[in-house]
């Protein structure tokens, strides 16, 4: 990937000084957070921690350096799970430790919930990561009977009054993510193509225009990365649904049928040919 | 209407235009070229067209204006509050406090010094691209309806001038001690003794409504 920065005209010494402050700044807010005595507070400095490891983490993967983006995925994953927030299994998954599933699962439930959570639909939303995560990981198929089916409809039914609400750094609907968690957890897997589509091709659009913005493009002057995790951690799950039902499908394969501009190709494919394992 | 501290990075500046940025204003990079401004060609240069370039073409040609780049000759001003509302977190799971958003943009990428100018900006939650005392907001969340890349910038769009009542201070960030502070573990801050205050401030908690930027 680090090879082709100067062909999607991206500037090698902005990601990387940028890679490091952002890294840096996440173990800083971290240990403020620990020590901060409001709740508020410490829920801001994880928030500013969770963001900047994410942003370090695809970072590190523009730069070809994998090790590094697990292990900062890995750390994000835990800072969103301290604010109770389901998107920390989004980080899980492209860390690759999926053993760890359960403790990040019980951390997002913890029983008591700070007073500045309730009744948030914000964060009743965030739901939709769990179950397209569920919806991937799960061994049976819906219809067959285990815990995880049988919390999959429920979880369904109550995302359903958000299904056109907006989520992620591209405001893609609730409804999107549920079409993809059912195609994920339907025995065949016959929709998961069309379920991603929403995603991909929003991805494109959005990559267009900014690579049209070269001020900001060229030094990622701008919030939504080129190695979009929203959208990276999607086609991980993908790929996780399709070995962990022993289907024989790739999500490379996958990948090529999509109409996808040269730069979100090259992108997406070296991103997930560093993070699969069996890649 | 709401009275919203923000911070503006500018780039390759000295101490001695630090100064007089403070003397006489944040000005828009139209009025830097025109030296004297026409105002008469405010009402058209507060435009959506405009608004729309400066935020997704800043760096393109402009075929309105023979093709000279559109920063050049925009009259808008970019600054940053950071992310404001809980919840917009909760959908983007992007939060950053703003003065490292405005900290990039002040220090190219962290490859130069730059300064930091806190200031605030009147706001009316809603767009109104042709008033030009009040600032535009980006904050909209929708991919089918105003999306925008940067919207979880916080970024709040001033017009033409941000007086000199309108900015308390300059802040002198080095990039490099920026970065050998977050080596060592400790959170980045701007050299005390290079600050300058502004004599011409006008004390924003003189009115109501004040809403602080992200820190």
């Amino acid at each position: 990937m680090r090879e082709q920065l100067s062909d999607l005209r991206l500037d090698l010494e902005t990601i990387e000084l940028d890679r490091k402050f952002c890294q840096g700044l996440g173990s800083v807010y971290l240990k403020s957070a620990e020590h901060a005595e409001a709740d508020e507070r410490r829920h801001t400095l994880w928030a500013f921690a969770a963001t900047n490891f994410r942003r370090a983490a695809a970072h590190a993967i523009l730069l070809g350096d994998s090790r590094s983006a697990t292990k900062l995925f890995s750390e994000a994953s835990r800072a969103y799970a301290s604010l109770r927030m389901p998107y920390a299994l989004m980080m899980l998954a492209l860390s690759g430790h999926l053993e760890e599933s359960s403790d990040v699962i019980g951390r997002i439930h913890q029983s008591t919930r700070p007073e500045i959570d309730q009744g948030s639909q914000a964060l009743q939303k965030q739901s939709v990561y769990m179950l397209v995560f569920n919806a991937a990981t799960m061994r049976q198929n819906r219809g067959e009977d285990s815990t995880a089916v049988r919390a999959f409809e429920p979880m369904q039914r109550r995302l359903g009054a958000f299904d056109s609400s907006p989520i992620g750094i591209l405001g893609l609907p609730v409804g999107c993510y549920i079409d993809l968690a059912n195609a994920l957890a339907d025995s065949r897997g016959s929709n998961i193509e069309e379920a991603l589509f929403p995603f991909l091709s929003a991805y494109n659009t959005a990559m267009r225009q900014a690579a049209l913005n070269s001020f900001h493009w060229s030094r990622l002057l701008m919030p939504f990365h080129p190695v979009e995790p929203d959208i990276l951690s999607l086609l991980a799950l993908t790929h996780v649904a399709f070995t962990t039902r022993k289907r024989r499908r790739s999500v490379f394969v996958l990948l090529k049928k999509y109409p996808l501009s040269w730069s979100s190709r090259a992108i997406l494919h070296g991103a997930l040919t560093q993070l699969l394992p069996a890649a | 209407m709401i009275i919203q501290r923000v911070i503006r990075g500018i780039t390759g500046i000295s101490e001695n235009d630090a100064r007089r940025i403070l003397t006489v204003g944040i000005l828009c990079n139209w009025w830097y070229k025109v030296r004297t401004l026409p105002r008469d060609e405010i009402p058209v240069r507060l435009s959506e067209r405009n608004l729309d370039w400066h935020q997704n073409r800043y760096d393109d040609p402009d075929p309105l204006e023979n093709r000279e780049v559109f920063r050049r000759h925009t009259p808008f001003i970019s600054t940053t509050a950071g992310t404001v509302e809980r919840d917009m977190f909760r959908l983007t799971n992007i939060l950053t406090p703003a003065w490292q958003v405005a900290l990039n943009f002040a220090t190219r990428g962290l490859r130069q010094d730059g300064y930091l100018f806190y200031c605030y900006l009147f706001i009316i939650g809603r767009q109104a691209v042709t008033l030009e005392p009040f600032s535009e907001e980006l904050r909209e969340l929708n991919i089918y309806r105003g999306f925008s890349l940067y919207q979880p910038q916080g970024e709040i769009t001033a017009k033409i001038i941000i007086p000199p009542a309108q900015i308390e201070r300059a802040e002198f960030w080095s990039a490099s001690d920026a970065l050998q502070a977050v080596a060592r573990g400790l959170l980045p801050a701007a050299d005390p003794s290079r600050t300058l205050l502004n004599s011409l401030f006008v004390r924003p908690e003189n009115f109501n409504n004040v809403r602080d930027f992200l820190s």
